[in-house]
């Protein structure tokens, strides 16, 4: 009688492990794949520069952005524009993540709720963001104050929506073992629901994240006068190719060390006793 | 000290208007230190009769007392669940999931940390208190959620096919050290189930319950004396109960025996 059971159990437990049966690849053929895939990028960027024959103003010459991404780090002044853009995606992102986890949680407690918000929050995420921030600047000036109005308003969607399903779908075998062990109704909460729904809630943060990142480059862009936006948006109108490509590469390894910060601070299986 | 179900019913409304009656006029009675498996076909409501008696679902009409008090919502202290599947929280580790209710309550974590310690070590598991549940196997999730359960020394132990998603050999070595365990510790027990074998293996007394409406058919006494070895299997009692219990189940004789209950 339980056999079937049995099966589909230990079935779908050894897929989860492993979807296609394949065996994981060698470390070694992963590393050599990847500086193939460099040099390839790199090798072709130098053929077409040289015999290819490109526009500099398409494709600068590699050592000339090499050169400037040499002399934006030695200098400091690009350390700033860094930390202004930083600053401005991380005040963004904590008001996003606040707000958006708030309205949520709160909103998954009841169907009603629920029922109202969900198409709402959908229609936000959904919404080009960027229409709304010639209103920002009015409203709130210039400097960075806009940008982070503006990048919190884009995050927050993808936030609040995704805390509100993470909140709507946590796991009911684990209510039900609070209920059953006495649990009052703040215990429910925080130790229950809010880590039950804790991984989605952090794929909504992910995507809020990303979310940020690019509302306030782009709002950088579009007006301001510091922040790395502003230094993409200058050498562009100035046609400084190198310096263009420098700050790009600049951009890139500001948004990977702001992923790896998420990614740590989201580390799954990190004890966390919530009160 | 005993556990008392008496006029137990529970009616379901369904979306069309109709009553689905699980639980018909359901009434018994367990001794401390008894052990009560419950048995009947699939949809009868036996798991519906379980969460009645632990006050998880309150019954339609009718009252389940534990020493004369009338119990009217969930209390692990009193009557203590272990649920069917992996009910562990995934976010914490071993020990922390044995001492979920001693925690909840209040216990300090040194008192309740301790306690839990015991606990895993009766179940077997103390090597293994700083695990997380994935790195279980199945039989040892279930040990951690009878470690839990035993945590907070309930008056009544309440399982709900915990060994439903094993395989047949570990369901039965794990059967065997858990009664075992159970009854050195005189604990009272009510074990839902769906396995012939465990209901006569472990029980004093087996309860076979009918399908809609879900009603206790016929109640067995299991009289050789616990804990009871594998070599209990190859006697001829145990064969006898067997062979009664699987006619019993055999739906079209329960539902005549529900219908003769009826009359």
């Amino acid at each position: 009688m339980s056999a079937p059971a049995v099966a589909t159990q230990s079935l779908s437990r050894k897929a989860s492990r492993n979807p296609t049966g394949q065996r994981p690849p060698r470390r070694s053929a992963v590393i050599a794949l990847r500086v193939g895939a460099c040099v390839l990028f790199f090798g072709g960027w130098l053929y077409l520069q040289g015999p290819g024959d490109m526009s500099p103003v398409i494709l600068p010459n590699l050592e000339k952005v090499f050169l400037e991404l040499g002399r934006f780090l030695t200098t400091g002044q690009v350390y700033q524009a860094a930390l202004v853009t930083l600053g401005e995606i991380l005040g963004a992102l904590a008001i996003a993540a606040t707000l958006g986890f708030a309205v949520g949680f709160w909103g998954a407690r009841k169907n009603l709720r629920s029922g109202v918000l969900e198409p709402l929050l959908i229609w936000g995420y959904l919404v080009p963001t960027i229409l709304f921030y010639p209103l920002f600047l009015l409203w709130l000036g210039f400097g960075t104050s806009s940008k982070i109005g503006y990048a919190a308003v884009s995050a927050f969607f993808p936030i609040a929506y995704n805390c509100l399903r993470a909140y709507q779908r946590v796991e009911p075998r684990y209510i039900q073992v609070g209920r059953a062990f006495g649990a009052s109704a703040r215990q429910l909460d925080w130790q229950i629901k809010f880590r039950g729904g804790l991984p989605l809630a952090a794929a909504g943060l992910k995507l809020g994240a990303a979310q940020a990142i690019v509302s306030v480059i782009v709002a950088e862009m579009l007006a301001s006068s510091q922040g790395l936006g502003f230094l993409i948006q200058l050498y562009a109108q100035s046609f400084r190719i190198p310096s263009l490509y420098a700050i790009i590469v600049i951009v890139l390894v500001v948004v990977g060390i702001l992923h790896v910060a998420v990614k740590l601070l989201l580390r799954e299986d990190a004890p966390v006793e919530a009160r | 000290m005993s556990l008392i179900a008496k006029n137990l019913s529970v009616t379901y409304g369904t979306g069309s208007g109709r009553e689905l009656v699980a639980l018909d006029d359901i009434n018994f009675e367990i001794a401390r230190g008894e052990f009560v498996t419950i048995i009947g076909p699939s949809g009868c409501g036996k798991s519906t009769l379980l969460h009645c008696l632990g006050g998880m679902l309150k019954p339609s009409s009718g009252v389940v007392t534990l020493d004369e008090e009338p119990i009217r919502g969930p209390d692990a202290r009193r009557a203590a669940f272990v649920f069917q599947d992996y009910t562990l929280l995934p976010w914490r580790q071993v020990l922390q999931n044995a001492v979920l209710g001693l925690r909840f309550d209040g216990v300090p974590k040194a008192k309740a940390n301790a306690k839990g310690e015991e606990m895993l070590a009766l179940v077997g598991l103390s090597d293994f208190r700083e695990a997380y549940p994935r790195e279980l196997s199945g039989g040892m999730q279930q040990r951690v959620a009878i470690a839990r359960a035993m945590c907070m020394e309930p008056g009544i132990l309440l399982m709900d096919e915990p060994f439903g998603a094993l395989d047949e050999q570990t369901r039965r070595q794990l059967g065997f050290e858990m009664a075992r365990m159970l009854s050195e510790r005189d604990s009272t027990v009510v074990m839902v189930t769906h396995s012939l074998d465990e209901a006569i293996m472990w029980a004093d007394r087996i309860l076979v319950m009918s399908a809609r409406p879900g009603r206790i058919a016929k109640e067995i006494r299991v009289t050789a004396p616990r804990p009871r070895t594998h070599d209990y299997i190859a006697t001829e009692e145990f064969a006898a109960l067997r062979s009664e219990l699987f006619t019993l189940l055999d739906q079209d004789n329960v539902s005549d025996l529900a219908e003769s209950v009826d009359r």
